[in-house]
């Protein structure tokens, strides 16, 4: 049922497989990005202000949270079109989850490798396996066997469909993540916002939170670029291979 | 300071790099292309 989905539209001249002009979403995107980049830049480092008992180290804040809201919205949409894909069967809605499974992967690492150097300078040590950090790790292996699960040989939509149910199942660890230091005693991790069984939430000056909110914004476009930019990729590169296929069957014939 | 600076480099080292791989892919398929166009004539 689910085989050859969209063989019957790789009629496609090369012309046309190979779209190198910059399309208005893209124009939108990578401005937006640009803009609200240099915007975060301006509140991280001239409009918040320094954090009395870290001092400037604490800044390590406005890039170590919006990345975690970008690898938790990538693992959202990746879960949103695996279960998508499962119903539709459409090759389009696995390659929205591929990339931004892919796209998470990054942003996982980026919290993985920032928030021991803010361990460092504040915890003084570089990891504890305290609830956030394990789940987050967890949550960085799991995607990384999806990832990997996509590099395996056997063709595409069984991979698709076995990707999908990582996609899917890979996602309840990202409320996990998100209520771990909530749920479970954490003497290291700080709640921010909410309280905890061990701890209450210390708020955030008004000045940090609009740094927050911008670097937040920022980080989203950067990923909305980025998801943008690798399914566009992907698609042509789909095209390329049928439009190959197609060649060799004219070529032996 | 230097903590701060660490986490900095560290964060656009990551994303430029994620950023340089797609590109990377991107010329590869170029290359891809260009060997069909020929193949094609």
């Amino acid at each position: 049922m689910s085989i050859n989905l969209e063989r019957e539209k790789v009629t496609l001249p090369l012309e046309e497989v190979v779209q190198t002009k910059t399309t208005m979403l893209t124009k939108v995107l990578y401005g937006g990005m640009v803009v609200s980049m240099l915007a975060a830049f301006y509140f991280i480092f001239l409009y918040a202000e320094i954090e009395k008992t870290m001092g400037v180290v604490q800044k390590i804040f406005y890039m170590h949270v919006p990345s975690a809201w970008v690898a938790f919205l990538a693992f959202f949409v990746t879960f949103v079109f695996s279960i998508l894909f499962l119903i539709k069967r459409k090759r389009i809605y696995d390659t929205y989850a591929y990339v931004s499974a892919e796209i998470g992967v990054v942003f996982t690492t980026i919290v993985l490798t920032t928030g021991p150097i803010w361990a460092k300078s504040s915890w003084n040590t570089w990891w504890a396996w305290e609830p956030r950090l394990t789940t987050t790790l967890i949550l960085f292996f799991l995607y990384m066997a999806y990832l990997m699960v996509r590099q395996m040989d056997g063709v595409w939509d069984k991979k698709a469909r076995l990707a999908a149910v990582f996609g899917i199942i890979g996602f309840a660890d990202v409320p996990i993540v998100f209520f771990a230091i909530r749920w479970w005693q954490s003497k290291f991790h700080p709640i921010v916002f909410g309280d905890g069984p061990s701890q209450q939430g210390g708020g955030i000056a008004p000045s940090m939170l609009v740094a927050l909110l911008v670097a937040i914004t920022a980080f989203t476009f950067l990923y909305a670029y980025l998801l943008h930019k690798g399914v566009s990729f992907e698609n042509m590169k789909i095209k390329v291979g049928h439009y190959k296929e197609k060649l060799r069957e004219r070529l032996e014939h | 300071m230097g903590f701060m600076y660490a986490a900095y480099s560290i964060v656009w080292v990551i994303i430029f790099g994620y950023m340089l791989l797609i590109g990377k892919r991107h010329s590869s398929l170029k290359k891809d292309i260009e060997f069909l166009k020929q193949l094609d004539k």
